[in-house]
């Protein structure tokens, strides 16, 4: 059923573990080496910035490849219909699996960019040639798109465990959900919200229940998606603004000005009380999943209030805005200079922070691009003119 | 937690340790280091923008002086506080004790740059002398990240050396920002590259402040692979551009595996290949006008040296060894 070999995975993870403890001095050197060489690792995972350029480089072959396949038979393009491409979608998704295979058994990739680039590119083929097969939109035909797609995308998570099409199960499955709902016509109207909070709150406690046992160690990524996205259409389904947008949308509501939607009160509590509950919990169980969700979430909701409670200042809100987040992050960090409650300001050692103290040089400059006149470009001699000369893509 | 099970039923540690370093990671404290600086950071953002916005409304009432002043006395405040905690200088990468340290610098260096803006928009004091009026906060920039060890003002400082030179080189405007057409930008462009990686490599070598090298570096191969491509692309010197683009990949690919820094060996390979690509398909356009056979030419192509290159990464290990 996995593709990859779990044992060696959990084997790699023993040995980061291993170096960690060995960077505290828990355990010895003899130790750190013995336990090195009796986990063999033969799996190849390699730097972000390779693995950016091999899914790079695998895309472009997939890209000359089918070009060859189409110059070759152009004539296919009008005079079959539609089975010309159901066959060639068909045709590429399969490739791409075999290779996918092959590459694995032979050169042992795990998460390395290529595998990605097959796997991705295989699915999308294949949803491809469901979508021709099926035809024309419609709600019934994307609720039939859906279900037909949603078990070869289960198999690529089980037998893959990859965190994209883990997050294309969960949509196909909401789709699936939503599609199904919305079938019991002004039933619907009242239930959906609840159906969708329901369903998510049931998944999410259940994949954090099962995230810390050995035998799902293969899938724990997977979980993890699963724990961000039920947390996020937990929020999102009883969030005041998309209620009362999909109410318009799908539901024909019609609304008259200075009218409201029904429950509009409960819905105000859940939009500003969720993230709260999120962010607290976070801290409390020490759960960053939550805990981001919870940040992200929290702007959303500001977001949400200000949008139908504007007071028509943008300026005093983001002022009052920005000084809350300084003053909130200055006696948090104040607070935490020594730690309590087990939660503390001090960065993690094992984090990758070179990359991130470098990422942040970046950001810097970007964000401040426009406030520093070091950068605005109209006041030069040379330079100027948004020609786009260089074309950097062109060759492709 | 499973994995110490593991190694404690495979005998790799004994008793005591197990259970000490079980307790370890049970009572593990819970950083939210990086929260908090996002937090800090967008209160930064969010204020600095509604600040902008309330002065910009109310100019009349407030007056130019007054605004002036006050900006004046933002930055002088952030240096007097930076000075005040500032550690001796080392040529050894610092860490500052204070978690406000950097942003209060970068605030202050922010407010001066403003300052210098807002006065030669009002008063022109420098007339249509703009490279001083970009050179002197690229100075204090490189002062700042020097002394203060900072290396988000120092992407600033290299940002406004080059529109000094009337160089556009943040992230995103390096392409849409530049005419590359113009000769004289393109040799501006890789004047500065080459100076640049010249002084990373200097100071890699003196030990001055290391950890700015792949700053300087990142400038640089982007300045000047950019630079070689849209002279390949634009000018009648082909042959010299590919010339300067291979050397360009060659030095930042070995740079790359010297330090081991896969960014570099991807922007160098990315690089190269697009240079390489171009010449390639201007070869093929050249002997026949696109037709079927030079298309198919030119896919075999893809295919093939797409393969190589994968072929490269994945032996990348077995390479660097050797």
């Amino acid at each position: 059923m996995k593709a990859y070999n779990s044992v060696t995975l959990f084997n790699t993870s023993i040995k980061r573990k291993a170096e960690n403890w060995f960077a505290q001095k828990l355990i010895s050197a003899e130790q750190r080496e013995a336990i090195l060489n009796s986990y063999s690792t033969y799996l190849y995972t390699p730097n972000i910035f390779v693995k950016i350029g091999l899914f790079l480089f695998t895309c472009f072959i997939i890209l000359a490849a089918s070009s060859i396949y189409f110059l070759m038979f152009a004539s296919g393009f009008n005079s079959s219909g539609n089975g010309f491409y159901i066959f060639t979608s068909l045709f590429f998704s399969c490739a791409c699996f075999a290779v996918l295979e092959l590459l694995i058994k032979s050169k042992h990739v795990y998460n390395a960019g290529s595998d990605e680039a097959l796997l991705y590119v295989g699915l999308l083929s294949l949803f491809i040639c469901l979508f021709t097969i099926i035809g024309a939109s419609g709600e019934d035909n994307a609720l039939l798109l859906a279900c037909l797609a949603m078990p070869f995308i289960a198999f690529a998570v089980i037998r893959y465990a990859d965190r994209l099409i883990t997050l294309a199960l969960c949509f196909c499955v909401y789709t699936i959900l939503f599609l199904f709902v919305l079938k019991f016509g002004d039933v619907a109207k009242m239930v959906m919200p609840f159906v969708l909070m329901f369903f998510s709150a049931m998944v999410y406690f259940q994949a954090k229940k099962i995230k810390s046992k050995t035998n799902l160690y293969y899938w724990r990524s997977c979980i993890g998606v699963i724990e961000y996205v039920t947390l996020l259409v937990f929020y999102a389904s009883c969030n005041y603004y998309v209620i009362r947008e999909s109410s318009v949308a799908f539901f024909n509501l019609q609304l008259a000005t200075g009218q409201d939607i029904p429950l509009a009160f409960l819905f105000y509590i859940l939009t500003a009380s969720i993230p709260i509950i999120y962010i607290y919990s976070g801290l409390k169980q020490k759960d960053k999943t939550l805990l981001w969700s919870g940040l992200i979430l929290l702007a959303a909701s500001a977001i949400t209030f200000k949008y139908y409670f504007s007071l028509g200042h943008p300026e005093i809100s983001l002022t009052i805005a920005g000084i809350l987040l300084i003053m909130v992050a200055y006696f948090a960090i104040n607070y935490l200079k020594i730690p309590k409650h087990g939660i503390t300001y001090e960065e993690e050692k094992d984090a990758n922070s070179f990359l991130r103290s470098n990422a942040e040089a970046l950001i810097i400059l970007e964000g401040m691009r426009q406030e520093s006149p070091t950068t605005s470009q109209d006041d030069f001699e040379f330079g100027g003119g948004k020609s786009g000369g260089a074309g950097s893509g062109g060759s492709y | 937690m499973v994995e110490l099970n593991q190694i404690y039923k495979d005998r790799h540690i004994d008793e005591d340790q197990f259970i000490r370093i079980k307790g370890i990671e049970e009572n593990k404290l819970f950083s939210i280091h990086w929260e908090l600086r996002t937090i800090l950071y967008l209160g930064i953002l969010l204020l600095s923008s509604g600040i902008g916005i309330l002065v910009y409304l109310n100019i009349d009432t407030i007056g130019h002086q007054a605004v002036l002043g006050a900006i004046a006395a933002g930055f002088t405040g952030c240096f007097y506080f930076a000075n005040k905690h500032k550690l001796l200088y080392r040529n050894e990468k610092i860490t500052h004790t204070s978690p406000f340290f950097d942003y209060v610098v970068l605030l202050g260096f922010l407010l001066f740059a403003l300052f210098i803006g807002y006065f030669q928009y009002q008063y022109s004091p420098f007339g249509k002398h703009y490279g001083i009026l970009v050179f002197i906060p690229t100075l204090l920039a490189f002062y700042l990240a020097y002394r203060f060890d900072h290396k988000g003002v120092l992407s600033i400082a290299i940002t406004g050396l080059a529109g000094t030179f009337g160089l556009s080189v943040s992230p995103r405007q390096l392409i849409d920002n530049n005419d590359f057409s113009n000769l004289s930008v393109i040799f501006t462009a890789l004047t500065l590259g080459i100076a640049l990686s010249v002084w990373a490599l200097y100071s890699d070598k003196k030990e001055i402040k290391k950890h700015f090298s792949f700053t300087y570096n990142n400038f640089a191969i982007n300045i000047l692979s950019i630079a070689a491509l849209a002279a390949l692309f634009d000018q009648d010197l082909k042959l010299i551009s590919l010339l300067a683009l291979a050397a360009i990949c060659v030095y930042f690919i070995k740079y790359a595996l010297i330090q081991k820094s896969y960014l570099f060996l991807l922007l160098a390979v990315l690089y190269g290949y697009i240079g390489l690509t171009y010449c390639i398909f201007y070869l093929l356009s050249q002997i026949d006008n696109i037709s079927e056979g030079t298309a198919l030419l030119g896919m075999l192509y893809v295919i093939g040296s797409a393969i190589g290159v994968i072929f490269l990464f994945l032996n990348l290990k077995k390479i660097v060894k050797q």
